[in-house]
């Protein structure tokens, strides 16, 4: 061995430390570039148009509007490409507590009319049938996959050997209503192939 | 598909193919509490940059590189912010995932960390992170013929530095 090769080597073993990135870390590497992605999206949108909100057909109207608004009871603490949502839906559950819903959508294709589609969002409102009728579909399917508002107010899957509760039925529903409207809208302005999103529901909390 | 369009497809395939590389490279500079800080910054430039992306695969992992640099120079200069988007970054790079470093290496790093600041770096990109000096002045934004001087002053320094003799 000569001396060059004997301060690579001293040079190779000095590194500070290995991290090990594991499958977590990947996943939550992966998120984290698609939350920055979304982020960059919505800081380029604010700056061409302003943020929409709206509240659903027959709800309270809790909102507040405006860029990172922290809006309904809870005041809750949005991800950051959820600051800027392009739609905000808010809603009581059958307990009396409020949640939001906030949706951004992005665009991945060139395809249909984008601009109509984003406003068309923007002024989305969910009946009150179509949450009823994803209640009674929900309520008739043994396989149905219901999200459990937790007592932080945030959103797990019920585990098999949990009842789900009302809230957690109309928590649902909602949130599949919500989402049925959005792809409604897509197809009507026909980007129903050339968008994606992402949503974020938060609930009051509660005592446990 | 839009100019737009495809430079996103494009650093979503950068990134998914080197962000475990970035995330070690600063680690490795600035530890297990700042790195995720500056991975996202990394991220967030790279998002709003994306039209400067180079279409060259290989290119596009250098820019990157050069995005986390500078990230890693704002950081020197005492520029920091938490950011809420690497959070799981943040909870998942528990003391578990990180491996002590070999006590051996303990005295070559404090003497790369003796070196001029420019020095140390070409240092660390060849044999810490395993570029080439090519990719290293990529990286850096300098000439290869400059990332060579400095890399062999910096070796001469550390020889002597370490009692290797040449």
């Amino acid at each position: 061995m000569n001396t060059q090769d004997h301060l690579d080597q001293l040079l190779e073993r000095s590194a500070p430390t290995t991290l090990h990135v594991g499958d977590d870390l990947t996943r939550a590497l992966e998120q984290a570039t698609y939350t920055a992605r979304a982020q960059v999206t919505a800081e380029q949108r604010r700056a061409r148009r302003m943020p929409r909100v709206f509240a659903g057909v027959g709800l309270a109207v809790l909102l507040t509007g405006g860029a990172g608004a922290a809006v309904a009871a809870g005041g809750f603490e949005w991800l950051p490409w959820a600051q800027n949502p392009d739609a905000a839906y808010v809603f009581t559950l059958p307990s009396g507590r409020e949640c939001e819903m906030r949706v951004v959508v992005e665009q991945t294709e060139d395809v249909g009319d984008w601009d109509a589609f984003v406003t068309d969002v923007g002024h989305l409102a969910v009946e009150d049938a179509a949450v009823e009728r994803w209640v009674d579909q929900i309520r008739s399917d043994p396989q149905a996959i219901i999200l459990a508002v937790d007592a932080n107010g945030q959103w797990q899957d019920v585990s098999p050997e949990t009842e789900p509760s009302e809230d957690d039925v109309y928590a649902t529903a909602r949130k599949v209503a919500m989402g049925e409207a959005v792809t409604q809208q897509a197809e009507e302005a026909g980007v129903v192939w050339g968008y994606g999103g992402d949503e974020q529901l938060q609930c009051e909390a509660v005592a446990p | 598909m839009t100019s737009t369009n495809r430079k996103s497809r494009l650093l979503t395939t950068a990134l998914r193919e080197s962000n475990a590389d970035l995330l070690r490279f600063l680690h490795r500079r600035v530890g297990s509490d700042d790195a995720p800080d500056l991975f996202g910054e990394t991220l967030l430039i790279a998002w709003r940059r994306v039209q400067d992306l180079p279409e060259d695969a290989i290119e596009a992992r250098m820019w990157l590189f050069g995005l986390a640099r500078g990230t890693l120079l704002n950081h020197a200069r005492g520029q920091r912010r938490r950011l809420a988007l690497v959070d799981k970054v943040r909870s998942h790079m528990s003391s578990r995932a990180v491996a002590p470093p070999a006590d051996e290496g303990g005295e070559v790093r404090d003497a790369i960390e003796r070196l001029k600041p420019e020095l140390a770096e070409i240092v660390q990109l060849v044999h810490w992170d395993g570029f080439t000096l090519a990719q290293a002045a990529d990286i850096i934004g300098i000439p290869a013929a400059t990332a060579r001087s400095r890399y062999a002053r910096a070796k001469d320094e550390l020889r002597a530095a370490l009692g290797v003799t040449a």
